[in-house]
């Protein structure tokens, strides 16, 4: 599903127009992308917490070459269910 | 960075804020948006957001664990897992705080250690030489106060010459590199030799001052000695002093010692031979038959008592010279130049004067001896003065060979070297050609001057013999055939540095006109 569809989909739950609905999702994701950035943690009870981690410098060996290169810190987003979430799909997928 | 956690709630409220909705619709949307997410997710889908990132379902599969108390395994079920990749946009933005650091490429750890290892041995090379340096400018200063005050008195000079200690003679190499060095850089192919000389040597500099000084005294001692024991026996060193002033002339004037040591220790080897017999005559002389000459030949003996006394005195002022400038060169002190010049150059006028005196000394003596030879001939024991003679009249034109095969071989680099400069100086005229070749079949200029000359830069030569048909060097038509001139070998040595230095000169030139 990309953008657009679930757009479509949110406009057709929420019973608001599609352009709300994009502008709405818009703010939405320029609000969390500004918390992250401050380096909050962003928790939805029901799906899961945005973090912001970070990774700390490592020393990497090329395996071919051994050309050791220092690899620099730096911050990266993760994500983690919730454990509702984890219930949820549990409950309704099935692995084949 | 602060950990703060907020809720849903604070987003809700921003988000009202921010899209001038009430909290109420803002909370209706970000439910359905995020019921949407789920839904789609568990129906397998993944569900990209514009600017944030990807959500996705990643199965885990079921694996055993190890219950930590009981100790009894267990296997934890498979799962299905959400899992969100952010968008670059995003990436890039949260990673705002470290976003100037870069990977780097490291040197092995391995040589990261020894390289330390290695600057802090040449930081100790660099001090310790200095301060050896340093201490022995200050012995060579009362040496040479205690010349000048022999130089008042040398009848005195004999016994402290034997009692002073011997500067280091170190090795020839660094002898005639150093002098060289001084020579106003004549010979700029000496240069990169002493460089590197001067970056490998730095570090062992340090021990090899410290460890030859003394093999080099006990190997420096013996020198003064043959000549004392010369001196103690009183006889005539004609041959020894020729040898010694030829010796000495060279190397004032061109500075080049190369075989200077070596020189002195078979001369001063020689000359105890030569002193046995002469001593013999000079014994037998007087007791056969010339009563009358005791005068004469006791003032000629004076004088050379004071000609050898000069000569030890040249003798060690050279070796002091020699082995204040090579430790000097060896410890590379840059900052004990200034002192350093000014201590050579006394040196050397002191060495000059000397020298001149010496000269002066030798024309009187040789005038007070030729003719006492004459009248020995007449008198006494011909075949053993003649031998004598003959002897020193052959030793002397060896000597002066010596030192004219010296003076001409030294200065051959620096004349082959002009030569050179000659050549690349000369307008290059092309008249033989080795034979021709096509631009664009066989290469470009530079791979036909590798095939033809051997090395790449040389590819100029051919641009000058074919400037008719080529008017950029850079841009040749495909075709054109271009004729290989023969050029002097010496020119396209691509052994010497300086042929392709001269090479790439041109090529600087050629491309700038062009």
């Amino acid at each position: 599903m990309n953008h657009k569809e679930l757009i479509a989909a949110i406009s057709a739950k929420s019973g608001i127009s599609k352009q709300d609905a994009e502008r709405l999702t818009d703010i939405t994701v320029s609000v969390l992308t500004n918390e992250l950035t401050d380096g909050k943690t962003i928790g939805f009870q029901s799906f899961g917490n945005f973090e912001v981690r970070k990774k700390e410098e490592r020393l990497s060996v090329h395996p071919a070459t051994q050309i050791r290169t220092l690899i620099p810190p730096k911050l990266v987003v993760n994500f983690k269910q919730s454990s509702i979430l984890k219930e949820k799909l549990k409950e309704n997928t099935q692995h084949e | 960075m602060s950990k703060e956690k907020i809720s849903s709630q604070e987003i809700i409220d921003l988000l009202a804020s921010r899209a001038g909705i009430s909290k109420k619709a803002a909370e209706d949307f970000l439910k359905s948006m995020f019921g949407i997410i789920e839904d789609t997710l568990i129906a397998g889908e993944q569900v990209k957001v514009k600017g944030f990132g990807t959500f996705k379902l990643q199965w885990n599969e079921p694996r055993k664990s190890v219950n930590v108390q009981t100790g009894e395994e267990f296997i934890i079920d498979g799962y299905n897992k959400v899992t969100f990749a952010p968008e670059a946009a995003l990436k890039e933005l949260v990673n705002e705080p470290f976003a100037h650091l870069e990977p780097v490429e490291l040197e092995g750890a391995d040589t990261a250690e020894p390289s330390n290892a290695e600057n802090q041995t040449v930081e100790n090379a660099g001090f310790d030489p200095l301060k050896i340096f340093t201490d022995q400018a200050d012995e060579i200063k009362d040496i040479l106060s205690e010349i000048n005050s022999m130089w008042v008195k040398p009848g005195k000079a004999e016994n402290k010459e034997a009692a002073k200690p011997e500067r280091p003679t170190l090795m020839p190499e660094y002898f005639t590199d150093d002098m060289l060095d001084e020579d106003e850089d004549e010979e700029p192919a000496v240069l990169p030799d002493e460089e590197d000389e001067d970056a490998a040597n730095e570090e062992y500099i340090g021990n090899l001052v410290d460890e030859d000084e003394e093999p080099a005294q006990a190997i420096a001692e013996p020198l003064p000695v043959d000549n004392f024991e010369t001196g103690v026996v009183d006889i005539p060193v004609l041959p020894l002093q020729t040898d010694d002033k030829s010796e000495v002339e060279p190397t004032i004037v061109e500075e080049t010692t190369d075989e200077f040591n070596p020189d002195e220790v078979t001369k001063t080897e020689s000359v105890p031979e030569e002193v046995v017999d002469e001593s013999k005559i000079g014994e037998s002389i007087p007791e056969d038959e010339t009563t009358k000459e005791d005068p004469f030949t006791a003032r000629v003996k004076k004088k050379r008592r004071k000609v050898r006394v000069w000569l030890l005195v040249i003798l060690i002022l050279l070796v002091l010279a020699g082995g204040f400038t090579i430790n000097y060169y060896m410890s590379s002190a840059t900052r004990c130049w200034c002192e350093y010049s000014l201590l050579s150059d006394s040196n050397r006028q002191k060495l000059q004067n000397v020298t001149s005196t010496i000269d002066g000394w030798y024309e009187s003596v040789k005038g007070w001896f030729t003719p006492k030879a004459k009248s020995e001939k007449v008198e006494v024991a011909p075949p053993v003065v003649k031998s004598i003679f003959t002897d020193s009249i052959k030793a002397q034109p060896a000597a002066v060979d010596s030192a004219q095969t010296k003076s001409v071989s030294k200065p051959q680099p620096n004349s082959s070297a002009d030569s050179l400069q000659i050549l690349f100086d000369q307008p290059r005229e092309y008249k033989e050609f080795l034979g021709s070749e096509k631009i664009g079949g066989g290469g470009t200029l530079t791979v036909i001057a590798e095939r033809y000359y051997g090395h790449r830069d040389f590819w100029v030569y051919i641009y000058e013999a074919n400037r008719a048909k080529i008017k950029n060097p850079d841009k040749i038509a495909a075709g054109t055939l271009v004729r290989i001139p023969k050029v002097d070998k010496r020119i396209v040595d691509k052994n010497n540095p300086r042929c392709i230095k001269k090479a790439r000169e041109l090529h600087e030139l050629y491309l700038r006109d062009n």
